[in-house]
C-alpha cells in the first residue's frame, strides 16, 4: 500500500480504473477518515453518513472502468459524498415529511472511557476550544472552514463542491474567522518565529 | 481582497483579511522558501503589521483537521461493509445496483440508468483518448461489452479486455478467454483496405478484418474461428486461420498446432452452454478451474469406452456438475474451494 505514495492522484485514479484493487483500497484508507468527519459536518447523523459512504464506494467500484479522469481525487470524493447525502436526507425528509436534519451541532463526542483517555492525551485543550467553536459555527461557515483549513482545499474547489460563487465562500469564512478568533482568543495561540 | 490579487494592499489588511487569503494561508500551511523571502521583505517595510501578521499565523495554525473520536472505527466497519457488498456483486450481473438501506428503490433505479448512461458516454469517448478503459469479470460471470465500432465482445468468466487506441487499427489487450463479432470498417479516407481489428495477448497477436471467433489466453493459448478470416502473429511466424480451424499453444510445447474443429463447441459458453462433444474430462475440469476460480481433483476417470457428447448448462454452478455427473457417468460435487469428480 505503501508504494502508492509517490504516485499522483491521476495515476492512482487511472490504476484504479484499470482494475487495481490495491488503488481502489489505498484511495479509500488514505481518504475515509477524513470523508467521514466531513460528512458528519455536513449532516449530524452517523449512519447516514455510513450509508453514503458504503454506497458511494460501492457505486465507484462497479463504476470503475466508466469513470472519468481525476488529478484531485480528495475534492472528487467530497464533492461525490455531499451529493449522495443532500440526496439521502431530500428523499427522507419527503419520505417521511420530518423536519430538516440539518443540526447546528456537531455529533456527540466520544463516549467510551477508554475513548475519553484517548481524546484527553491526544487532544490539547486549544483543540477543545477550537471544535467547540467550529461547531457552534453555522453549518455553511463550518463546511467552508473544514474544506478551506482542515481539507486545505482551495477557494475554487469549496465554491464548487458547496454549490456557491467564490465571493460568497469568501464572506462566509471571513464572517466564520472573525468568530473563531473572538473565541479563540482566550484560548492560547502557538507560537511564532518570523525571523 | 481576495479577488484582486495582482493590487493587494497588504498593509490594510486585518487578522481576518490575512487569515482568509488564500495566498497567506498557503505560506502558513506550506512555509516554502519563496513566501519566508516575501513575507520577511514585507514586514521589514511594515513592522508596524507584525502583530496582525503573528495573530493571523497562529489562528491559521490552529485550525488543523481533528478527525472524528471514532473515525478510525467507523471507517473500517463500513470498509468491510463495502466490500462484502462488492463481493456479493461480482456474483450478480454487472451494471446493477444493490439496494441498501438508506436510499429509495426510486433513486437506486436513476442511478442505474446514470450508470449505464455514463458507461455508453464513456465508450463513444474511447477512441479519442489515450487512457485505458478496461473491463474486468470475476469466476463465474460472463459480459457483453459492445465497442464503439459497435462490434460485440463476449468476455467469459476471469477475464479482462483493455481498450487500446482506436485512432488507426482497433486494438484490443486480452487476459482469459473472449469471443469476438468484429464488424467491418471501412477507413475514412476511402482507401480500399479496411480499418484492422487487433486482439493483444501475451503470447500472439490476432489480426482480423470482420469475424467471429475465440480468443482464450489461460494455462494454454487458443484461438478458434467461427467465420471469416484471420492472421495469427506469432514472434516467429505468421498462421492464416479459415472457419473452422483451432490454433493451441499449450504450455511446454509452445509449437502452435492447428487442426480442424466445430468451432461452435469451444465459443458455446457465451450462450451459458458447453458443448461436450470432443472434450476430455481434463480439458473441462480446467474450464471449471478457469471459469468458477475451483480447483478440481480427479478421483476417478471416466469409462474410456463411453463417448460423452451433449450440451450442458452453466447458468449456475450446482446445474452444471449435476449435467456432467449424468453425461460422464461420475460424481461431480462441490466441496468448498474443490470440486471432486468420483
Amino acid at each position: 500500500m505503501e508504494s502508492f505514495s509517490s504516485y499522483s492522484d491521476a495515476e492512482i485514479w487511472n490504476l484504479f480504473r484499470g482494475g487495481s484493487d490495491k488503488a481502489y483500497e489505498y484511495i479509500y484508507h488514505r481518504h475515509s477518515v477524513e470523508l467521514f468527519s466531513y460528512g458528519l459536518y455536513v449532516v449530524n447523523n452517523r449512519p447516514l453518513v455510513e450509508d453514503c459512504m458504503h454506497d458511494l464506494f460501492v457505486y465507484l467500484f462497479q463504476h470503475r472502468a466508466s469513470l472519468g479522469e481525476t488529478n484531485a481525487i480528495k475534492y472528487y470524493l467530497f464533492k461525490s459524498l455531499r451529493r449522495r447525502i443532500l440526496e439521502a436526507v431530500e428523499t427522507r425528509t419527503r419520505q417521511h415529511n420530518r423536519g430538516n436534519e440539518f443540526t447546528n451541532t456537531l455529533p456527540e463526542t466520544a463516549s467510551s472511557p477508554e475513548e475519553k483517555m484517548i481524546e484527553a492525551e491526544t487532544s490539547s485543550s486549544r483543540n477543545k476550544h477550537l471544535m467547540e467553536a467550529v461547531t457552534a459555527l453555522p453549518p455553511r461557515q463550518r463546511e467552508a472552514i473544514f474544506l478551506l483549513y482542515f481539507s486545505n482545499l482551495d477557494y475554487p474547489e469549496t465554491a464548487e463542491i458547496m454549490g456557491l460563487n467564490i465571493r460568497t465562500v469568501y464572506n462566509q469564512v471571513h464572517t466564520a474567522i472573525q468568530t473563531l478568533r473572538k473565541q479563540l482568543s482566550h484560548a492560547s495561540l502557538l507560537p511564532v518565529f518570523l525571523e | 481582497m481576495y479577488m484582486n490579487d495582482k493590487h493587494k494592499l497588504y498593509e490594510n489588511y486585518s487578522v481576518e483579511d490575512f487569515a482568509t487569503d488564500p495566498d497567506f494561508v498557503q505560506w502558513v500551511k506550506r512555509a516554502d522558501p519563496q513566501g519566508n523571502e516575501f513575507w520577511k521583505a514585507w514586514l521589514s517595510k511594515y513592522p508596524h503589521k507584525r502583530v496582525v501578521v503573528e495573530e493571523a499565523r497562529g489562528l491559521v495554525l490552529s485550525m488543523t483537521f481533528l478527525p472524528h473520536p471514532d473515525a478510525q472505527e467507523a471507517t473500517q466497519n463500513i470498509w468491510e461493509r463495502i466490500n462484502a457488498t462488492n463481493r456479493q456483486q461480482a456474483e450478480a450481473p454487472p451494471v446493477t445496483l444493490q439496494p441498501t438501506r438508506t436510499i429509495s428503490l426510486w433513486w437506486k433505479a436513476a442511478a442505474a440508468i446514470a450508470g449505464i448512461l455514463l458507461l455508453a458516454g464513456v465508450w463513444l469517448y474511447a477512441p479519442y483518448s489515450d487512457k485505458a478503459i478496461s473491463y474486468q469479470t470475476s469466476f463465474g460471470e460472463t459480459h457483453k461489452i459492445v465497442l464503439p465500432d459497435s462490434s460485440v465482445v463476449t468476455l467469459n468468466a476471469n477475464s479482462k479486455l483493455t481498450l487500446g487506441r482506436w485512432e488507426n487499427d482497433r486494438e484490443v489487450w486480452l487476459q482469459g478467454e473472449a469471443f469476438f463479432s468484429v464488424r467491418k470498417k471501412k477507413r475514412a479516407s476511402g482507401n480500399a483496405e479496411p480499418v484492422k481489428f487487433i486482439v493483444h495477448t501475451n503470447t500472439l497477436d490476432v489480426n482480423v478484418l470482420g469475424t467471429e471467433f475465440t480468443v482464450s489466453e489461460r494455462s494454454d493459448t487458443r484461438v478458434v474461428l467461427n467465420t471469416g478470416k484471420i492472421a495469427l502473429t506469432l514472434p516467429d511466424k505468421t498462421i492464416m486461420m479459415n472457419p473452422g480451424d483451432m490454433v493451441e499453444i499449450s504450455g511446454r510445447k509452445k509449437e502452435p498446432v492447428q487442426r480442424t474443429v466445430d468451432p461452435r463447441v469451444y465459443s458455446a459458453w457465451k450462450d451459458n452452454e458447453w458443448i461436450l462433444d470432443g472434450l476430455s474430462l481434463e480439458k473441462i475440469a480446467q474450464r471449471i478451474e478457469e471459469t468458477y476460480g475451483l480447483k478440481v481433483v480427479i478421483k476417478k476417470n471416466p469409462d474410456p469406452n463411453i463417448e460423452v457428447t451433449g450440451v450442458v448448462p452453466t447458468d449456475n454452478l450446482d446445474t452444471l456438475l449435476k449435467a456432467l455427473s449424468a453425461a460422464f457417468n461420475l460424481t461431480f460435487k462441490q466441496e468448498g474451494k474443490e470440486v471432486l469428480i468420483e
